[in-house]
């Protein structure tokens, strides 16, 4: 078999490589058992997801697909909307303000009933019974910063004289949200001297090391049970209540009415201060989400008393990140396939997809041709949460949006190699080859095709490192991949788990540029080259 | 092969204006000759080889192959019955020597054996014995070497025709003295007709039975060397005349 053969072969057998990711794809499109659990890239959340899906699975015979970690809550509510979710925890203030936009209200009670009512009405998404805790936003401000001389700050309002000599550090939602910020401001009249944006988890240890002065907290954060921090009270009632509750797709409790019945198992069933300690656990105990999940239906009394779950093997505090990364090799080595499966199959659609677009292009040898090259050039430049803001409408989350954004990434290194491979692959050798007697289409697979290779490869093998190195925002929209423990990792402040993904991509990325690089040298043609 | 009042402009790109290459020119090429197109650089000579060819197309004028005329010939065909050889790197150089020199037969659908007989016979002709350098790349070969294999490869399929531009004007003297005495032992004992386009007139009246003087894109004079010599049509030829004997 000649070398393009085998090539185009491989590239055949690499696009359909993530299949086994692919099994029990979104929910609305395989009507057999299975239900697609969503839940977004906060600890609870994640906590919340797990548990609906540890229930579905002790009390049904679905089969459950956990899609836990999404990128925050629009995407976790278009994935529901647009059926690659079945269901995922959501709170009703959210609900409320940010994804109806309405007035906030100070009333649990009216606010359930509003976000059931239209939720109903304008998506077919049912609000199930609220598991009883509700997670408001609150602002905490250093104890010491609280208490200093004379001032002692026990509510928001007391806050507003001092505010525009603090540091503030917010979450991203907070600072955009009608129900954060924002509207905050306008009640209270209050403005800080700086308001930075930070993830949830890291705030803490911002304020901690006296980096900011004043963080959006959430009620049931078991942090505020470590870090030296004081809650104001929201004395005008500004914030809007947040109870938790499964929030699911209308054809999902058709197909599948037991779900609804099973998630109704918690109603009430979490108070704040149980919330507040399973966090801690997670937060500052590092514990694995399932375990915790697992404790939390047993203590519950939810679980038939045959289900054992498949645990991770507890870690003992404090050990060596090699021990860590062995306790979760199963885990790694699932992430690890995912994210190679994710990077070959978009980079073998890139290389089918960039290589004969360059033949083409070439072909059409205008200004056309570069003023092209430039705006696919321009795609790199998309951040890649704003990429999937576009994706998720339309594909949903998952492998397949994934693959897509990855492949969008992949064109434009392989495009340019191509173009400027045939262009400058040996014009003398070209035209004699012209004068000769070749036609076009010869010259094209003879002679500049052949010579090209090189040059295309060295675009291929750049590709495929910005692929392998992207992939990890794939966990985003959960895809899985490596990406996986590094987003976990930073929301719980868990070094370990951000390096037990960090560590093996960095090494994929090598792999991928030295396997590259070989086949690079084994494609190039004889006689050419170093 | 005859040219009748054919001319080439090359339309200008932005700013440039139009280049005249080739200004109405008239030429009779006779059959079993070697010609020599000489003159300075962008004289247009090298335009001209390549109108012969349909590599160009000329801009006015008529091109006459035998009785038909040029534009009749599908161009990859005739380009298959015209050698073909240029001043640098115009080997494949993913193709082994005797792959070059085996082009045009093997565009020609000629078998596998067939070919590589020739090509054995032709680098023999050449100077370079097939066992040594039938399985070299381009890149393994010295300059003089490469152009060797590309005058083999241009006669590869015994074409009635050969245009050679410049063809050993990249080699150094002592090297391009070699190889153009074996281009003459090769001429010595065939019927085909050739064209060399060469700024060395030293060159020219070396190989060439007839001398064709170029400038500017006009053809000054066509004529046997000696008659050059005696009868210069144009101040020009015998100013470049006099140049080359200094």
């Amino acid at each position: 078999m000649t070398k393009p053969a085998l090539l185009l072969l491989g590239l055949a057998l690499a696009v359909p490589l993530p299949a086994p990711a692919q099994e029990g794809e979104p929910g609305a499109q395989s009507p057999g058992g299975t239900i697609v659990v969503g839940s977004k890239n906060f600890a609870e959340n994640r906590l919340l997801g797990e548990v609906f899906a540890q229930l579905i699975e002790a009390h049904t015979g679905l089969e459950v697909e956990r899609r836990l970690g999404l990128a925050g809550t629009e995407f976790c509510f278009e994935a529901l909307r647009t059926g690659s979710i079945d269901l995922y925890p959501e709170y009703t203030g959210t609900g409320l303000v940010t994804l109806l936009g309405e007035e906030p209200t100070a009333s649990k009670f009216d606010a359930l009933a509003t976000v059931r009512a239209e939720f109903l009405r304008r998506f077919d998404l049912h609000w199930l019974a609220p598991v009883g805790f509700e997670n408001s936003y609150e602002l905490a401000i250093r104890a010491d910063l609280a208490r200093s001389g004379e001032r002692e700050l026990r509510t928001i309002s007391d806050l507003v004289p001092v505010a525009p000599t603090l540091r503030a550090g917010f979450g991203y939602e907070f600072v955009e949200r009608g129900d954060g910020l924002p509207g905050l401001a306008d009640t209270y009249g209050l403005s800080f001297a700086n308001v930075q944006s930070i993830l949830q988890a890291p705030k803490y240890q911002a304020a901690a090391a006296g980096a900011v002065d004043v963080i959006d907290a959430y009620t049931t954060d078991g942090r505020l049970l470590v870090y030296d921090l004081l809650v104001l009270e929201d004395d005008f009632g500004f914030f809007p209540p947040y109870e938790a509750a499964p929030l699911v797709r209308g054809d999902t409790l058709e197909r599948h009415p037991e779900v609804g019945a099973v998630l109704g198992l918690l109603g009430q069933a979490i108070d704040e201060d149980r919330m507040r300690a399973l966090n801690l656990r997670l937060q500052e105990e590092h514990e694995p989400i399932e375990v915790v999940a697992h404790d939390l239906l047993r203590e519950l009394e939810l679980l038939p008393g045959d289900v054992e779950m498949v645990a991770p093997e507890r870690q003992p505090r404090d050990s060596g990140l090699a021990a860590y990364m062995w306790s979760r090799r199963r885990e790694l080595s699932t992430y690890t396939a995912e994210h190679i499966g994710l990077s070959a199959a978009a980079l073998a659609l890139g290389i089918l997809f960039a290589v004969p677009l360059a033949l083409l292009l070439d072909r059409l040898r205008t200004a056309t041709s570069e003023a092209m090259i430039r705006i696919i050039g321009m795609s790199q430049t998309l951040p890649s949460l704003a990429l999937f803001g576009f994706l998720i409408p339309v594909l949903g989350v998952g492998v397949v949006p994934s693959v897509v954004a990855l492949w969008i990434y992949s064109i434009f290194p392989i495009l340019r190699s191509s173009c400027t491979g045939l262009r400058e692959a040996d014009p003398d050798a070209a035209s004699a080859a012209t004068a000769l007697g070749m036609t076009e289409g010869q010259v094209l697979r003879r002679v500049r095709l052949p010579l090209a290779v090189p040059t295309i490869m060295a675009g291929v093998r750049t590709a495929g490192v910005i692929t392998v190195g992207t992939a990890t925002i794939a966990a985003f929209i959960g895809a899985g991949g490596l990406g996986q423990p590094i987003i976990a990792g930073v929301q719980l402040v868990n070094i370990q788990q951000i390096l037990s993904g960090a560590i093996p991509a960095a090494l994929l990325a090598l792999a991928a540029d030295a396997v590259l690089g070989a086949l690079g040298k084994w494609l190039r043609p004889r006689g050419v080259g170093p | 092969m005859r040219l009748r009042g054919v001319s080439k402009v090359y339309p200008g790109a932005g700013s440039a204006d139009e280049v005249t290459a080739v200004d109405g020119a008239d030429l009779e090429i006779l059959e079993g000759e070697t010609l020599a197109l000489v003159g300075e650089s962008g004289c247009g000579k090298s335009s001209l080889l390549r109108l012969l060819n349909r590599m160009e197309e000329p801009t006015a004028g008529d091109l006459y192959f035998g009785d038909a005329e040029l534009s009749t010939f599908e161009p990859t065909a005739l380009r298959r019955r015209i050698g073909y050889v240029q001043q640098t790197g115009g080997l494949l150089p993913h193709w082994t020597v005797k792959r070059n020199v085996g082009l045009v037969p093997e565009l020609l659908g000629w078998p596998k054996e067939r070919r590589l007989k020739r090509a054995e016979e032709l680098l023999r002709l050449v100077g370079l014995p097939a066992a040594t350098y039938a399985a070299r790349y381009p890149r393994e070969l010295s300059g003089g070497e490469r152009q060797r294999v590309a005058v083999a490869r241009a006669l590869a399929a015994d074409p009635p025709l050969v245009l050679l531009d410049e063809p050993f004007g990249a080699l150094d003297a002592i090297t391009r003295a070699d190889v153009q005495q074996t281009f003459m032992r090769l001429r010595a004992s065939r019927e085909q007709t050739a064209v060399i386009v060469t700024h060395d007139l030293d060159e020219a009246f070396l190989l060439a039975d007839r001398i064709a003087v170029m400038r500017r894109g006009r053809l000054l004079q066509t004529a046997r060397p000696q008659d050059l010599i005696d009868r210069p049509a144009d101040p020009y030829v015998g100013e470049l005349l006099d140049r080359a004997a200094n």
